[in-house]
């Protein structure tokens, strides 16, 4: 099925972290905890299904002269109105996120979908386009964000997990180094099961 | 020069929706997130003001000072503590040079200069080292009735490997000085300007103004 | 005084790409020899010097007095790209020649989030147009310094026996981490 795929190549093959190497920005910025991972993907996931439906519905009408300045202000939109509910209803992972959260708007995600896809295709494969890319995100962050929390504060989701058995933290996960190695190392990780290489 | 004018108009368009929307979006979540900011600054107060009892909002009573500058150059907030009308406590924000930037906190003093708590609100520290002066056990609780009197110095000492016998001691973390010492430099700035302030505030308070 | 420790704090201590994960895109596309560091960086230093200031102009001249603050997002990236299109035609026009060889960065410099992320960090610390324009030149040279000493790096490493899985962009990273504890090594240099 059509749909299904669309939406499946965002979560492995194409995934835009570890494959397309997209939106590393807030991938190495915020993943020092899981759930902020799953924060700034579901904040990503909201921006990209906005803005590609918006984007594949004004198709036809907008000049190709000019589409690239519409597309940044259809996605800044979505960029701010995100930013202004979680100031209003998710207040701590707001401030933990920080100037991330605008930076959305110029995470090449969402841009290269909005281009390399909703301009161009129906409003349903864009809705989908968008899933598979959003969760494929929110994926490799959580998974990212999940092993430097588990390695440098030694809690999964704020719940203990090796700190009763006297684990010494290994710090500088959380730290910018760990972010790189580890996002490096998940990488080639990925290059190994997917039997290819960059 | 009609496709010119064509491209200006659609752009023009899409600016104007998107400025509406967002106006919109902006008129239904202000209100939300003041309350939220009240809500945090509520919760500094109180972890702030834990060494009295209060029987008031202290984030809904508070009277600015606008001769008491902060390091940004804003007027200086002060959030009441009162009991039975009367003010007991005062909580107020200062900062200090830690270890990888100023280290805000929101410190609580008692009308004697006595401090009843802080809560740390802002720091660039190094998480497991620095940072642990977020922790109350291992850092803040300390500071509850600590005061200067009697200090060499006339102000808060930061001591290492070795217990803080004297109210004007305070503990450093395992491992990181610098950044109990932006604590207590961000306290004892606070401290003096409270000196200075003290009569303002209090004038200010029992007079009702907001 | 302040505007060193401005300096020193982008450059080093707090340097863009290596502490603030700004800008990775452009570092791990952009590194993969000293030439093509060198002109990126050239073209970034420039851009953000004026991005700098425009922004921080238009933050303090327009939104804050008409209460318009939420619009910061929007007006911000408007501005960047108008900015950067400004930058391409008068290049063409004045310095054809340069154009040529820097002109491809800057299509890229639009999406880099370095940009935006300065202009917003101003307002974060309400700077002032002085420091706006030390903190943007700072952020441009840090950025610039980072890119530079891993295109270096990334040249010897052609010579190298890398595992497959591991080339291009796993062992870069790997590499940027290895530089960030590296830099690691400035904070303390200045109280910021």
């Amino acid at each position: 099925m059509s749909l299904w795929k669309e939406f499946n190549k965002g979560i492995i093959k194409e995934n835009p972290v570890l494959r397309l190497v997209l939106g590393m920005c807030p991938t190495l910025a915020v993943t020092t905890r899981a759930i902020n991972g799953v924060a700034m993907g579901c904040a990503v996931i909201f921006v990209l299904l906005g803005s590609n439906i918006v984007i594949s519905l004004i198709r036809k009408v907008i000049p190709t002269k000019v589409r690239i300045p519409v597309f940044i202000v259809v996605i800044a939109s979505f960029v701010t109105t995100v930013d202004l509910l979680m100031a209003g209803f998710f207040f701590e992972l707001h401030k933990v996120l920080g100037i991330f959260i605008p930076l959305i708007v110029v995470n090449c995600i969402i841009l290269g979908r909005a281009e390399a896809f909703a301009s161009k295709h129906s409003i349903l494969d864009s809705v989908f386009d968008a899933l598979g890319m959003g969760i494929g995100f929110t994926l490799a962050l959580t998974v990212l964000g999940s092993v430097r929390e588990i390695l440098g504060n030694g809690t999964i989701f704020g719940f203990d997990l090796l700190m009763s058995v006297g684990y010494q933290k290994f710090i500088i996960m959380l730290l910018p180094p760990g972010g790189f190695i580890a996002l490096g190392l998940m990488m080639g990780l990925m290059n190994k099961l997917t039997k290819e290489t960059s | 020069m009609r496709s010119t004018v064509m491209l200006v108009v659609v752009l023009t368009l899409v600016c104007l929706i998107s400025a509406l929307a967002l106006a919109l979006v902006n008129g239904v979540t202000q209100d939300r997130i003041a309350e939220q900011k009240r809500l945090a600054e509520l919760r500094a107060v109180s972890e702030a003001l834990r060494g009295i009892v209060c029987d008031n909002d202290p984030s809904r009573d508070a009277i600015a000072i606008p001769e008491w500058k902060g390091k940004d150059g804003t007027s200086k907030r002060v959030c009441l503590g009162r009991k039975e009308g009367k003010v007991i406590g005062v909580a107020f924000t200062s900062a200090g040079e830690g270890y990888g930037g100023y280290i805000t906190i929101m410190m609580g003093v008692d009308l004697t200069g006595k401090l009843t708590g802080i809560e740390i609100l802002e720091h660039l520290e190094t998480p497991g080292l620095g940072a642990n002066i977020e922790s109350a056990e291992l850092f803040r609780d300390q500071f509850k009735g600590k005061y200067r009197e009697g200090s060499p110095t006339g102000k808060l000492k930061v001591v290492k490997g070795e217990e803080a016998d004297d109210n004007w001691e305070i503990e450093a973390l395992t491992g990181a000085t610098v950044s109990p010492t932006g604590v207590v430099q961000a306290i004892n700035d606070g401290l003096k300007d409270f000196d200075t302030y003290k009569n303002e505030i209090l004038a200010k308070a029992e007079g009702g103004t907001q | 005084m302040e505007l060193f420790t401005i300096f020193i704090g982008a450059v080093l201590v707090n340097n863009f790409v290596l502490a603030r994960f700004l800008g990775i895109c452009p570092f791990l596309g952009q590194s993969r020899n000293v030439g093509m560091a060198v002109g990126m960086g050239m073209s970034v230093i420039f851009v953000m010097t004026l991005a700098s200031v425009a922004t921080n102009l238009v933050y303090g001249f327009i939104l804050v007095p008409l209460e318009l603050e939420y619009l910061v997002t929007v007006s911000f990236i408007l501005v960047i790209a108008a900015l950067v299109q400004l930058v391409d035609i008068v290049l063409q026009k004045v310095l054809p020649a340069l154009h040529r060889t820097m002109g491809i960065y800057l299509v890229l410099i639009t999406t880099n989030c370095a940009i935006l992320g300065l202009a917003l960090l101003n307002v974060v610390k309400n700077y002032n147009l002085i420091e706006s324009l030390v903190f943007g030149l700072s952020a441009g040279i840090g950025f610039t310094l980072a890119l530079v000493i891993m295109a270096g790096i990334r040249e010897r490493l052609e010579l190298a026996d890398i595992p497959k899985p591991l080339r291009g962009f796993p062992i870069t990273l790997i590499l940027a981490g290895l530089l960030s504890i590296a830099f690691m090594g400035f904070s303390g240099l200045v109280k910021l």
